[in-house]
């Protein structure tokens, strides 16, 4: 089946897809993390207790891309029931708003307090090294799809199309159009938790672009300039419908190559892929501390 | 991006039956540029709504077809009008002819346009060697699943436009005393020209001209492996301080005039990369 014959999601696509879920974990995940480029590896640190496979979930869209695998992954980590998306779909790949951000829905679906997006990133600002950890403190959007056009994604129901399966999160603190994005207090407790983990992170601004060719160097200019310190291809539907919903938000981009305009060197995606594998094991040590500090109710 | 394939396919077969040469540079000529074919030796010309899968050129100064034959001695396929995603088709269609230029054999690609020049120092008529762009189209011909016999997924972008043609055209037109600046090339989706804050803006993330066209044609020239001259004509100068209402016809006068410059350059690239 090719990407434009595929039938648009309806609210029973995405209850069938939160039902399997629920048949197969019987378990109100706090946290739901989304695995970006190279990352998949995370989830040897959780205590897996099930794994579903993208293609059992009905509506569904499938990774086509490198360094992607296809799985929700369900079980612990630091005592914290989660989710982990691992692989993510993207935009370049020709698929919709609303398909991209269906990992969004099932999270809040299944009752989810927060969401952790990660992704692998170009640096545009000189001083971010390749495996520094950028905590995403807010993002411009480049992509030029906000919403596909025709897609009702951004119309928030007042209420969820169905009865939730799953308790839904309290009245969030932040939501709505207007909201923070990323969450201040979920960005503070993460740059605590990354430095505890003897992490290289430090907070920084996302600036999401279609791709799926790498920027030019007039382009990474373009984005420095404009105030971005990471660019990547992804992140940014998640996150924007996270605030349609009310879900909280934090955001981790591992820095896989940095660019200097002036001395540019090529990038390839298996480096890229290669480079996010590399820094997995310090994101895996900054979630799990920061998961940790929820848990336990530790200053934030 | 899975039925391209088949497309460049169809495509082919259809000049095939008019011309079987071996191209070894593909031209797209843009607003009023179409002259150049008057330099070339023409073996077939064949209509795009001949071709399977081409669109058609709407746009004011475009001619709509194929040109095979020889300029400088050198093998090449022209396309007489171009597309852009302002009239409404989608990138991958507009596209479709630089994966067939390449498919008929070419290893170069050639682009040409006429632009705004936001660079205080460029005049009207003068000669821009594209050095490197910008895409705000907001779109871009490669999404889709990629298909692995067109190019890579995530096509490296570091230098889109060849060092060696770049230089190369610059020092032809140095010898013929014509202005020609290196400059990077903003495309914007169009078909309104911009706004004053508009070219604020994008002089402010460091464009030297606007246009609406040529990149997408570029991305793909990298996805599938041509090294790309890009050469714009600056056809009128758009400083947000002192800026006048568009005038087409002026703009069209302007790349004609300049036309002969941007011939000389074209054709003395050729030479140099295929001397006989």
């Amino acid at each position: 089946m090719s990407l434009h014959d595929r039938p648009p999601e309806t609210p029973r696509t995405l209850r069938s897809a939160v039902e399997s879920i629920c048949n197969a974990w019987n378990c109100q995940p706090r946290a739901a993390i989304i695995l970006g480029t190279g990352l998949g590896g995370f989830v040897d640190s959780m205590q897996l207790q099930t794994c579903i496979d993208y293609r059992s979930l009905p509506g569904f869209p499938q990774a086509t891309s490198i360094g992607h695998r296809g799985q929700l992954a369900c079980g612990r980590l630091a005592d914290t029931p989660i989710v982990a998306f691992q692989g993510r779909v993207h935009l370049y790949e020709g698929y919709r708003f609303a398909e991209v951000t269906l990992p969004v829905r099932i999270a809040w679906e299944l009752g989810a307090e927060m969401l952790l997006v990660t992704n692998a990133s170009g640096g545009v600002n000189p001083l971010l090294s390749v495996g520094d950890i950028v905590a995403i403190s807010d993002h411009i959007n480049l992509m030029g799809r906000a919403v596909a056009p025709g897609s009702t994604a951004i119309e928030k129901p007042d209420q969820p199309p169905f009865e939730p399966l799953c308790e839904s999160p309290a009245e969030p603190s932040f939501g709505g159009r207007r909201s923070l994005g990323y969450c201040p207090r979920l960005l503070r407790a993460i740059l605590q938790a990354g430095r505890a983990a003897r992490a290289p992170i430090v907070p920084g601004v996302y600036v999401g672009m279609l791709g799926p060719n790498y920027e030019t160097r007039a382009e990474y200019r373009m984005a420095r300039r404009l105030g971005g310190d990471v660019v990547g291809m992804s992140t940014i539907p998640e996150v924007l419908e996270a605030n349609r919903l009310g879900l909280r938000v934090a955001g981790l981009s591992t820095v896989t190559n940095v660019a200097h305009p002036d001395r540019l060197d090529k990038t390839s995606g298996a480096e890229v892929a290669q480079a996010a594998a590399d820094a997995a094991a310090d994101l895996g040590r900054t979630i799990a501390a920061f998961l940790t500090n929820a848990g336990t109710g530790a200053p934030q | 991006m899975q039925e391209l394939w088949g497309q460049i396919a169809d495509a082919v077969a259809r000049i095939r039956q008019v011309w079987n040469g071996n191209v070894k540079a593909g031209i797209i000529l843009g607003t009023g540029l179409g002259g150049l074919v008057d330099q070339m030796t023409v073996e077939a010309a064949i209509e795009y709504e001949e071709i399977p899968h081409f669109p058609r050129s709407t746009a004011v100064s475009h001619r709509g077809r194929l040109v095979l034959g020889a300029l400088a001695g050198v093998p090449v396929a022209a396309m007489e009008g171009r597309f852009h995603a302002y009239e409404g088709y989608p990138l991958q269609a507009i596209t479709l002819p630089v994966r067939v230029m390449k498919a008929l054999g070419a290893e170069l690609l050639v682009v040409s346009n006429a632009s705004g020049g936001m660079n205080p120092y460029y005049s009207a008529g003068d000669i821009v060697v594209i050095d490197d762009h910008i895409n705000l189209m907001g779109d871009n011909p490669l999404v889709g699943i990629n298909d692995d016999r067109l190019g890579p997924r995530f096509p490296d972008m570091s230098q889109p436009y060849d060092r060696r043609l770049t230089e190369r055209a610059l020092e032809i037109a140095r010898r013929g005393d014509i202005v020609a600046h290196r400059g990077v090339f903003v495309a914007v989706l169009g078909p309104n020209l911009e706004t004053r804050a508009e070219y604020r803006f994008l002089r402010l993330i460091g464009a030297d001209i606007v246009g609406m066209s040529t990149v997408p044609e570029v991305i793909v020239a990298a996805h599938c492996g041509l090294r790309v001259l890009g050469l714009s004509i600056v056809t009128d100068m758009c400083l947000p301080d002192c800026l006048e209402p568009a005038n087409i016809a002026r703009i069209i006068a302007t790349a004609n005039g300049a036309e002969p410059h941007l011939r000389k350059i074209v054709t003395g690239v050729l030479a140099a990369e295929w001397p006989h």
